[in-house]
């Protein structure tokens, strides 16, 4: 992860309202060493680097507190920081404050937990070549990894002391072996010799004893490593290898026993001989779990049995869970050596009651079955293919998988050999309201994208009512929980938009965002800046003239475009009002500098030029207004003038510094004037009655939810819908916001087959980075990385340049007649950076299906693992994923060739390079 | 543009050059009033939010007026006299603002030039004639932000432009760079107006992070280009569905891999020693430029058009402090980047000039900012550049005088942005007779050329 840099910001400036891209500040300050892991109680020695300030002197602090504290570590006033002694519970980060009290800088440090010990590493020594070792130790968890050296290895789970890893080593080096669990540290290195093999290579399989001499009657425990099957020539062999000599002598007293396994197969020599044998009797039994059987072997002196457990005399229980195999052998050692008996274990007869409390949903899925006779072996499959399965009970286990068509499908789970009866389930939304394209295209617009659940909600309920509900769902999303003084707010906007169920509130709030535009270049603390965000997102659904009021006297308004503490006129000092508000109020948040028709087209007078809304004498009159406020006090203090920036809520009158005087509004309307409040109540109804108001904002909010081009004729029916609510109210917000989404032209190309030249719009990177990670189900947590890469795109979140956005709504895309305000920042160089932020994160794990960036963000590919080895069928579930199920087939086919081209590198990596060409083709990028 | 060996490039480009000095003594092709000239190259540093030229360029004792008009105009924004670093214009005596001694150096040593009150203008333009509000006379929405910014880019004064004066000049001197493997304008800052013509697109090159020790901020892809991934995002990149933002996207991606693996192959390091001051944004932005003017002759550019921002310029509070940071940021860059040309050897061949959609008013708002405004001041520099003395004309800092378009200072240009870039555009080879192309409105103005260069 990349320090952020905060003062790079690049920008293009181009179109009819173009935008200021600042490269901005004078004074900065950067820290070394950037991101950093280290252990609890470790230390990290930080440099600061101030420029443009003559005192270079730096206060550290530690997530927000300076010097730190007990729980997330400190730092001294020489820049050393010491970790705490306990994983702190949220991500970490050192800052620098310089000496102005307002220039800084922040990089991570990751407190990681020292990672598992290794106490053994099976065989030893490893045999070089391809191999697979069994690892003891203590502490190991789900998803841990091996390394051998510096390369991970395939690892597999089997509990908290034991893994599995394969690798390949062709060398007879020693082995260094590290086991790290999920967010930890590596652990201590244990150092295990390789050996070389005959042939120069452990491809071959092997089997143990490779010779034997085995009484008549007699059994033989045989060993192969991986072995599937086991043949005899005299004799009967066991699938878990356990031989049992013939009761008479056969023509031949040679027998070869035969293990084919997957290096090939392996055979041994036994010689049968007579003599008495150390019967054991009987000399098998089928037992359910838990059950016991006597075992009798004359003089025996002690008992062993593979699993379960066996008395001194003789009386076996079978184990209380079932094994991964179901076949045990007992073995008794007496005066004739040792003899053998064979049990075979009843696994239970698993049965499904319930597949949780709806259909599954189409896509990928997770759910939870109920029922009885679960088992840790249990194995769940959806029409024969299995899926991903964890035990959590007798009666519970969890399924993941992918579903891909609707309708009833067959849910079984197997234990071992034994299979339930079938369960039907219904797949996808019975009587679904609309279908599954539309419902995944209408989240686009209305979410951050689907998800395989929410788009399944959308089927059952349809469109409308789906807006009603997320109308009237309370208000989840807020940046309130935020502590720090800085950062922290782009991170929480991604988890939010990820995972929060207020997903359509959360779109129009950030589209309002782009309208109403703050920044942190100018507040650049937090506490404004939550208020402000969390306003919008309170207002959402409200109405405009709301949203204007609540804008006008917010603190974080009144500090970056300077209304707060904004004197009226003094002749004698020769000053007049600040005019930054008034002026952008107009241009930009509500009526623009043209005059409008109400289909967004702009009127011409007789030169055949705009006409403007404005002209600087209104800007001065509505300067007059906008005098005479100031930050709230603390509560029990008196309002005073100039006083500092504060965000205790609303700013208010400071009568003294109003301009009470008549002023001259637009459309040529006076105002009287008179105290701050009522003249300011009066000027925001004038702005707010302006005809252009319903085109001005209704063509942005189409340009954020739906498409950049849309026609005269939608704009002004969502402009009408503006004027108008259908109930005589005007700027009603949830009536605009159904007019922009349920809109014709909106639901045009639901069905993916009407794609018009100039459909569609770019994915911004805060949508972009959302979506990715919500399609796949994925998780997104506060301390993701992606506040500094959304930067590296081109959108520093809350940070933009100026007031006229991360982009200009009217920005004409180049070599096309077409707009696209997104594309403004996607310039050649951020269109690469997006393309290696899809690989960053797609092919993040080696050979594993759970790719991370950073412990912040998981996306889990599991389900599509297990269609690798059919490349259309992969390619199909990923289509419905991410583009709703209308790829076209000629990119079908590519991916597809892709695909099967990658198949030497594992299932894993055909599911990566799969999305990955996906998510970074424009097809995605763009929705359309 | 398709990627071909450096060798097949630098043929073709000797050969354009031959081809055009051969055909020169039949006329002028393509508009070039000179053909095979060698390499020239324009900088331009746009200042984004209006610099308050008033504080760059101070009136000490001149002709028309002293400091102390200066002084009761700017009331609390005023500099102080003793600080301002002396020029002269002639008999005239002006003061740079404090932060621009690298500056003020150059003039004095006759590198750069300062042009005064310079703006927007359909055509020259009194204070009745404005106040008269025909919207004919005057560029619209005057005092707006993205407006102005997109006028002073495009040459045209209404704001309906979708191609600016930098990639116009291009377009006609396409031929100069037949031989290109890499956009012949590239922008540090943004992918502007200014450099966007019609057959003409910028080259987007940021430059490096900040402690690192390549010689650009340029991204190529991560995934290796040879495996299925790489390879299937080739393939997916030729497919069109008809819609064209979808294509769009696909010639961005495009274009953005041919330039980064061009590039970043020809610019692993820096070949250029010169020092740029560090932890400045506008300094880094040029030493990126000085970069790829490093390696032009691999690109096989002879002509260059660069584009480098510097911002936080809109000063309506702390305007004093702000100020003083970002002009001693240009100042500084400026200084390092002229360096960087000589070294180079091509400091005759190089012309850096400022700009900012608007100038601010004299008068100030509230206690320590002002508000936007319209004429301005600027500086050429380069070795070309006829330095060392003032071009245009200095207006009157009377408040509510002839050149105030109100009563607050708020300057009516008396030379247009159209002037200022037909000079420019007539030193980098646009012939006079193509110069309508490049700005519509020339015509419009007694003098297509201003003189400050060489």
């Amino acid at each position: 992860m990349r320090i952020r840099v905060k003062n790079l910001t690049v920008l293009c400036c181009a179109g009819v309202f173009s935008l200021l891209a600042g490269v901005a500040q004078a004074q900065s300050v950067s820290i070394s060493p950037g991101y950093t892991t280290i252990g609890v109680n470790g230390t990290v020695q930080y440099a600061a680097t101030v420029t443009g300030l003559s005192n270079t002197a730096v206060t550290w602090s530690v997530s927000g507190v300076n010097g730190g504290n007990a729980q997330n570590g400190t730092i001294s006033t020489a820049g050393l920081y010491k970790a705490p002694a306990t994983i702190p519970a949220n991500g970490i980060t050192v800052g620098a404050l310089a000496s102005d009290g307002k220039t800084s800088s922040e990089v991570y440090v990751n407190v990681a937990p020292p990672g598992p010990s290794i106490t053994a590493v099976s065989p030893n020594p490893v045999p070089v070549g391809q191999y697979t070792v069994t690892l003891t130790g203590k502490g190991f968890q789900s998803g841990a990894t091996v390394r051998n050296g510096n390369i991970n290895l395939s690892t597999t789970y089997v509990n908290a002391t034991t893994l599995t890893a394969n690798g390949y080593q062709g060398t007879t080096a020693a082995g260094v072996f590290q086991v790290e669990n999920p967010g930890s540290l590596w652990g201590p290195a244990l150092s295990v010799p390789f050996s070389g093999s005959s042939g120069g290579g452990s491809t071959t399989q092997t089997i143990s004893p490779t010779s034997a001499s085995v009484k008549l009657g007699a059994t033989q425990q045989f060993t192969s490593s991986g072995a599937t099957s086991w043949s005899a020539t005299a004799g009967t062999i066991s699938s878990s290898g356990l031989y049992t000599a013939p009761a008479t002598m056969p023509a031949s007293s040679a027998v070869t026993v035969t293990a084919k396994g997957p290096n090939g197969s392996a055979a041994a020599s036994v010689t049968l001989v007579s003599g008495a044998v150390q019967a054991v009797t009987p000399a098998s039994a089928t037992l359910a779990l838990g059950a016991t059987q006597q075992f009798t072997s004359a003089g025996a002196t002690s008992w062993t049995a593979s699993a379960g457990s066996i008395s001194s005399a003789g009386l076996y229980t079978a184990p209380a869970t079932l094994p991964s195999s179901a076949a045990v052998t007992i073995t008794a050692n007496g005066p004739n050596g040792a003899g053998h008996a064979s049990v075979t274990l009843i696994p239970p007869t698993p049965v499904i009651t319930s597949a949780g409390s709806g259909p599954l949903p189409l896509g990928s899925f997770s759910a939870t079955l109920t029922g009885t006779g679960f088992t840790s072996q249990s194995v769940a499959k959806l029409n024969g293919s299995a899926l991903g399965t964890t035990y959590g009970s007798a009666t519970t286990l969890k399924i993941s998988g992918y579903a891909s068509a609707s309708g009833s499908a067959s849910l079984t789970v197997s234990n071992l050999s034994v299979t339930s009866q079938p369960f039907t389930v219904q797949v996808g939304v019975a009587n679904a309201q609309v279908s599954a394209a539309t419902a995944r295209r209408f989240l686009q617009q209305a979410a951050f994208g689907p998800t395989p659940n929410d788009a399944a909600h959308v089927q059952t309920i349809g469109l409308q009512p789906w807006l009603t509900e997320q109308y009237g769902m309370a208000q989840v999303s807020t940046y309130s929980g935020i502590t720090s003084s800085q950062g922290g707010m782009p991170a929480h906007f991604l988890t939010m938009a990820v995972s929060n169920p207020d997903q359509l509130r959360q779109r129009v709030a950030f589209a309002l965002s782009q309208i109403f535009v703050t920044s942190f270049e100018k507040l650049i603390w937090n506490d404004n800046m939550t208020l402000f965000q969390d306003m919008l997102l309170a207002d959402a659904f409200t109405n405009y003239r709301q949203i204007m009021a609540d804008v006008t006297l917010s603190p974080a308004m009144g500090q970056y475009l300077d209304m707060a503490n904004n004197a009226k006129a003094d002749p004698q000092a020769g000053s007049v009002a600040n005019e930054n508000y008034a002026r952008e109020l107009m241009q930009l948040f509500t009526i623009g500098t043209n005059m409008l028709n109400s289909d967004g087209s702009i009127q011409y007078d007789k030169n055949n030029l705009p006409i403007p809304t404005y002209s600087q004498f209104t800007v001065t009159e509505f300067a007059r207004v906008f005098t005479g406020w100031t930050y709230a006090p603390a509560s029990g203090q008196a309002v005073e003038w100039n006083s500092y920036i504060s965000s205790n809520g609303p700013m208010v009158p400071y009568e003294a510094q109003h301009d009470e005087g008549s002023k001259t509004l637009l459309n040529g309307a006076t105002s009287p004037g008179g105290a701050a409040q009522q003249d300011l109540n009066a000027a925001l109804d004038n702005i707010f009655n302006h005809p252009n108001v319903g085109p001005f904002v209704g063509k942005q909010l189409i340009q954020h939810l739906v498409k950049s081009n849309p026609s005269a004729a939608y704009i002004s029916r969502v402009a009408a819908a503006f004027n108008n609510n259908g109930k005589g109210v005007r700027g009603d917000m949830q009536a605009v916001i159904t007019a922009v989404l349920l809109d014709p032209e909106a639901r045009a190309n639901d069905a993916g087959s009407a794609d018009q030249a100039s459909d569609g719009h770019l994915q911004e990177p805060a949508l972009f980075i959302a979506g990715m990670v919500r399609a796949f189900g994925g998780q997104m947590t506060d301390q993701n990385y992606y506040s500094s890469e959304l930067a590296n795109l081109g959108q520093d979140l809350f940070n933009p340049a100026s007031v006229f956005n991360y982009y200009s709504p009217g920005y004409q895309v180049p070599g096309t007649t077409l707009t696209g305000g997104e594309f403004e920042i996607h310039t050649p160089n951020n269109a690469i950076v997006r393309d290696n932020e899809v690989s960053n994160l797609m092919f993040s794990a080696y050979q594993k299906p759970v790719q991370t960036y950073g412990p912040g963000t998981t996306v889990d590919l599991t389900p599509f693992v297990q269609l690798a080895s059919t490349p259309a069928t992969l390619v199909s579930a990923l289509d419905l994923t991410l583009t709703r199920g209308v790829m076209p087939s000629a990119m079908k086919s590519a991916i597809v060739s892709a695909v099967t081209a990658d198949a030497s590198n594992g299932s894993v990596h055909q599911v990566q390079t799969a999305c990955f060409l996906i998510l970074s083709s424009s097809y995605y990028n763009v929705w359309h | 543009m398709y990627i071909r060996s450096r060798r097949d490039f630098l043929r073709t480009a000797l050969q354009s050059a031959t081809a055009l000095g051969a055909m020169s003594a039949f006329g002028r092709i393509n508009a070039l009033a000179s053909s095979g000239s060698g390499y020239q190259a324009l900088v331009c540093i746009f200042l984004a939010g209006g610099n308050d030229g008033h504080n760059t360029v101070v009136p000490l004792t001149t002709a028309q007026q002293n400091y102390s008009l200066y002084q009761q105009g700017r009331q609390t924004l005023a500099l102080p006299q003793s600080s301002l670093l002396t020029i002269m214009n002639g008999s005239d005596s002006y003061g740079l603002h404090p932060a621009l001694p690298e500056i003020q150096t150059l003039y004095n040593q006759g590198h750069a030039a300062v042009l005064a009150n310079v703006g927007n203008l359909v055509q020259p333009l009194t204070r009745s004639a404005y106040l008269g509000n025909n919207s004919a006379l005057v560029p619209s929405a005057l005092f707006s932000h993205s407006d102005q910014t997109g006028q002073w880019q495009s040459g045209s004064t209404n704001g309906t432009a979708s191609t600016g004066w930098g990639g116009r000049m291009m377009d006609l001197m396409a031929s100069q760079n037949s031989g290109a493997v890499f956009p012949s304008i590239t922008s540090t800052g943004g992918c502007g107006l200014f450099c966007t013509g019609q057959q003409t697109f910028p080259a987007t090159v940021p430059p490096p992070y900040s402690g690192s020790t390549s010689a650009t901020g340029m991204a190529t892809l991560n995934v290796g280009q040879s495996g299925p991934a790489g390879a299937g995002l080739q393939q997916l990149l030729t497919f069109d569905n008809g819609v064209q933002l979808v294509q769009a996207g696909n010639g961005i991606v495009s274009r953005g891999n041919q330039y980064a693996n061009t590039l970043t192959g020809l610019l692993a390091h820096s070949s250029v020693s010169t020092k740029f001051p560090a932890n400045n944004p506008l300094a880094a932005q040029l030493q990126t430029v000085a970069n790829v003017m490093s390696v032009r002759a691999s690109l096989g550019l002879t002509r260059q058009i660069f584009f480098c921002q510097l911002g936080s310029f809109d000063t309506h509070g702390t305007q004093l402090e702000t100020q003083q940071a970002l002009l001693q940021q240009l100042s500084q860059a400026v200084s390092a980047f002229y360096q960087a040309t000589q070294e180079l050897g091509i400091d005759n061949s190089v012309t850096t000039f400022t700009a900012s959609e608007f100038g601010r008013t004299l008068n100030p708002s509230g206690t320590d900012g002002s508000d936007h405004a319209w004429g301005n001041h600027h500086f050429i520099i380069g070795s070309d550049v006829k330095g060392g003395r003032f071009y245009g004309s200095f207006p009157s800092l009377v408040l509510g005088g002839a050149q105030d378009a109100n009563t607050r200072g708020t300057l009516i240009p008396t030379t247009s942005v159209a002037q200022y870039g037909a000079t420019l555009a007539q030193w980098f080879g646009v012939g006079a007779s193509s110069m309508a192309t490049v700005f519509p409105n020339i015509g419009n103005f007694t003098s297509a050329n201003l003189g400050f260069l060489g």
